[in-house]
């Protein structure tokens, strides 16, 4: 039984550091999602069921979705049709794309 | 480099954390750790009538603690309320583009009453089984995303869950009250009769306490999810 | 029967109820009926006799298993401290805050804020006081972003990420605290640490000083200060300032003495408060904009409060209580005049104020008595209080007193100058364009001229109130 425990914690460190690590924030997500998940399994092996549920139920679900929706967000943001700010840094990042194109 | 620097502390602190934490493991701390679990152990099928007893620290020994969650939750709520208002424009349009297609939208509502079930049934049995008030308020609200999800034009009704909101939280501190004048003169002291030990009607206010929780964790993160994706009847008004 | 738990009722039940009123006339009314009656509550209690604390147990269940509240002299004068400040607070930003909108969810979680607070007094259960410092800081949080403005945006991402860095190394070291006691009962703790390892006390009592130090704006943490006191709408500038560092700085150091005792942390504490002194003081005299020197000045100001409780004098304790009061009082009033200069003018440059001290006779002359205070010039209440802090220091014969007093006094100039420099800007110019681009009416609306007034009595007759400031800092 410790084994199983153990060898799932080594598990949980490798996703934690994963999600910091990886590059795109969706996988990061995906990744924290699994991460509750398998706490929330270790969670019942050492005999805390009510922890469990608990996380599996915020942790693994409703966390992912708002911060999916979260970057949802910022991305629909980004597309051009929101606050002055926004749209600023928008059109420069587009300019500096054009530049590059035009360099290429 | 700064990455290499950040590792290495965090890594250092990591170790100092586990050596000094560990080191202090010893028998004699192990024991008087132990005294008060067992004490509560003992004292819970007595005191709360609770079958299950991690339901009977939440709410009963530790109920104060609850109410101060189910506030940390309301006030989270209330800032993403506000933020999202802060957002004049572009952001409180609705998330998705279309709707999700027929499949979809029937599926996630012949969905809808089976986890509401689910939720319920986890709520409500929090004080036999594993479960309670917390995660069954959050598996109600993920019903409700669900239908979210698929349906562009729906609307949630914005009043409703403020209500919801208000009973739940004025009720909590109601049954508090009840306790503080009540005979027993301590705030949040269970004064229902406590039933047949693990029946469903038993173990006083528990069950009453958790489902006001779900109601009011559910109707929180449905506040919440439904100012995000823009799905609430103020935010459609707005963007008519 | 009035039971302290009423202190954290009342304004949740306040809060719960605010959301549901949509008239923002309604949920002022209703925040500042609230705000009365914990002020009528906490003179009850102030006027108690509390010789021995007033307890209660929650849902009757004692300390090792349950949760108890505990209400002694202390709690009793910083709750009347932290309702009359709240009340004055709601009084003054009825005709300050703009976004209509926001207003009554505004009112709600500045209602949240001051239950936090007072739970945080009150209760005697390390991990209740994390429950109650959570809420604390997520009401602070939105505070400051309530702004809405790109700046207070910032400044409160900033300060979340802190605080919640902070928050977690406060849950690690209850965990470690849980640890050896088994138990959650500050005093169950206390007994449990003395006997651990010192390693391992030494390791909980940072982690917890150094979680809860980020809201007490201790030195090394409190770079969110700066931006989030001056970002914030000015009315909750001057809860920031006037009670919410004070409070937490008060209860860590109950803590850290009660709780920690077995861990020496007042020499360290005391050095940080030199720094602390130090540097808010000097890069106070570097601001431009009023609001950013008044949150850098409170940084200083907060080192000097903890240097005076970090001395182990009962001299130096009643200095700096006394102190902490005087910082309420006066900080308030230059945060709210501060927050009137910036609706007229619509500028926040100390430059851009001059000569508003001859069109608002009134403020000006609140504002220059709140700044002499704070100063410490001899007839008002700051003068006293800090006289009370360089005696303290001389006769405690600890380490670092006199190096202490040197800093203090190097602050006082510093701070002399940099306020002095304000009020000269206040008097000068008088037919300078910025005042007369300021269209309407100049001196203050009636309920904003009244807040402001009640904090100026406590700044000029706060003297009267020594006597009244109770000793000890005991659990």
């Amino acid at each position: 039984m410790t084994y199983i425990v153990f060898i799932l914690c080594v598990f949980l460190v490798g996703m934690a550091l994963a999600a910091i690590l990886v590059k795109d924030l969706r996988s990061a997500i995906i990744l924290l999602s699994a991460l509750s998940l398998f706490a929330s399994l270790v969670f019942l092996i050492v005999a805390a069921p009510d922890v469990a549920i608990t996380e599996a139920a915020i942790g693994s679900a409703l966390t992912t979705v708002i911060f999916v929706i979260a970057l949802f967000r910022t991305r629909k943001s980004t597309e051009g049709n929101t606050s002055a700010t926004v749209r600023r840094v928008d059109e420069s990042a587009r300019a500096v794309r054009q530049k590059e194109t035009d360099n290429a | 480099m700064r990455k290499l620097i950040g590792i290495l502390l965090i890594g250092g602190f990591a170790f100092y954390l586990v050596t000094v934490g560990m080191g202090l493991f010893s028998a004699e701390s192990r024991s008087e750790l132990d005294s008060v679990g067992s004490e509560i152990l003992a004292t819970s099928p007595d005191l709360s009538g609770a079958a299950n007893t991690v339901t009977a620290v939440v709410v009963q020994y530790r109920g104060f603690d609850t109410l101060g969650e189910v506030t940390v939750l309301f006030v989270s709520a209330l800032g993403v309320g506000m933020l999202a208002m802060a957002i004049k424009d572009g952001l409180l349009k609705n998330l998705f583009d279309d709707n999700g297609g027929f499949v979809l939208q029937a599926g996630s509502l012949a969905l809808l009453p089976f986890i509401v079930l689910v939720g319920l049934y986890i709520t409500l049995h929090g004080h036999l089984s594993p479960g309670g008030g917390f995660p069954g308020g959050v598996i109600i609200a993920t019903a409700v995303f669900v239908v979210i999800l698929t349906s562009k034009t729906l609307s949630i009704p914005r009043g409703l869950i403020n209500v919801m909101e208000t009973l739940a939280g004025l009720g909590f501190l109601a049954i508090g009250f009840v306790g503080l004048y009540s005979p027993a003169q301590s705030f949040l002291a269970n004064i229902l009769p406590k039933g047949e030990f693990g029946s469903l009607l038993s173990a006083g206010f528990i069950p009453v306490i958790y489902a006001i929780v779900a109601i009011k964790v559910a109707s929180e993160l449905i506040n919440i999810i439904s100012k995000l994706t823009a799905a609430d009847s103020d935010s459609k008004e707005a963007a008519e | 029967m009035v039971s302290p738990i009423l202190f954290i009722v009342v304004p949740l039940a306040a809060a719960f109820l605010t959301v549901l009123v949509n008239r923002n006339a309604g949920a002022r009314i209703l925040a500042l009926l609230t705000a009365l009656t914990l002020s009528a509550l906490a003179w009850f209690w102030f006027r108690a006799d509390l010789s021995t604390p007033v307890s209660v147990v929650i849902a009757g269940i004692a300390p090792p298993m349950g949760i108890q509240l505990s209400m002694d002299r202390l709690s009793a004068a910083l709750a009347l401290l932290i309702s009359v400040s709240g009340l004055l607070v709601i009084l003054y930003s009825q005709s300050y805050l703009k976004s209509e909108e926001a207003q009554s969810k505004h009112y709600a979680v500045l209602l949240l804020l001051m239950a936090a607070s007072f739970g945080i007094l009150l209760t005697r259960d390390l991990f209740n006081l994390f429950v109650f410092y959570e809420i604390l800081c997520i009401s602070s949080y939105i505070l400051v972003a309530s702004e809405e403005t790109k700046a207070s945006f910032e400044a409160s991402l900033k300060y979340l990420l802190l605080g919640s860095v902070g928050s977690l190394f406060m849950l690690v070291a209850i965990g470690l605290a849980y640890r050896v006691s088994g138990s959650l009962a500050m005093s169950d703790i206390a007994r449990a640490l003395g006997k651990a390892d010192s390693s391992y006390a030494m390791l909980t009592a940072a982690l917890f000083v150094l979680g809860m130090g980020i809201e007490a704006a201790i030195f090394p943490v409190n770079t969110w200060l700066p931006d989030a006191h001056s970002s914030a709408p000015s009315s909750i500038s001057a809860v920031l300032s006037g009670f919410v560092i004070e409070l937490a700085l008060v209860v860590l150091l109950r803590i850290s003495m009660t709780v920690f005792s077995s861990v020496n942390l007042m020499l360290p504490l005391r050095y940080m408060a030199l720094a602390g002194i130090l540097i808010g003081e000097l890069a106070a005299f570097g601001q431009t904009e009023l609001k950013r020197t008044l949150a850098y000045s409170s940084m200083g100001q907060v080192g000097l409060m903890l240097f005076a409780l970090t001395l182990g004098t009962e001299a130096g304790r009643q200095a700096g209580m006394a102190h902490l009061v005087m910082h309420t009082g006066a900080k308030s009033v230059l945060f709210l005049i501060a927050g009137y200069f910036i609706v007229r003018t619509g500028k926040r440059e100390i430059k851009s104020y001059s000569g508003l001290g001859r069109r608002m006779p009134l403020t000006g002359v609140l504002f220059v008595i709140a700044a002499l205070s704070l100063v410490g010039v001899p007839p008002l209440f700051g003068f006293f209080t800090k006289f009370k802090i360089l005696s303290a220091a001389a006769a405690s014969g600890a380490t670092g007193a006199w190096l202490g007093i040197a800093v203090i006094l190097l602050g006082t100039v510093l701070e002399a100058s940099y306020l002095f420099r304000v009020a000269r800007t206040l008097y000068s110019d008088p037919e300078g364009e910025n005042v007369k681009a300021v269209k309407g009416r100049m001196e203050m609306d009636v309920p904003a001229l009244v807040a402001v007034f009640g904090f100026t009595l406590l700044v000029i007759f706060g003297s009267f109130l020594l006597p009244l400031i109770p000793s000890g800092l005991a659990l």
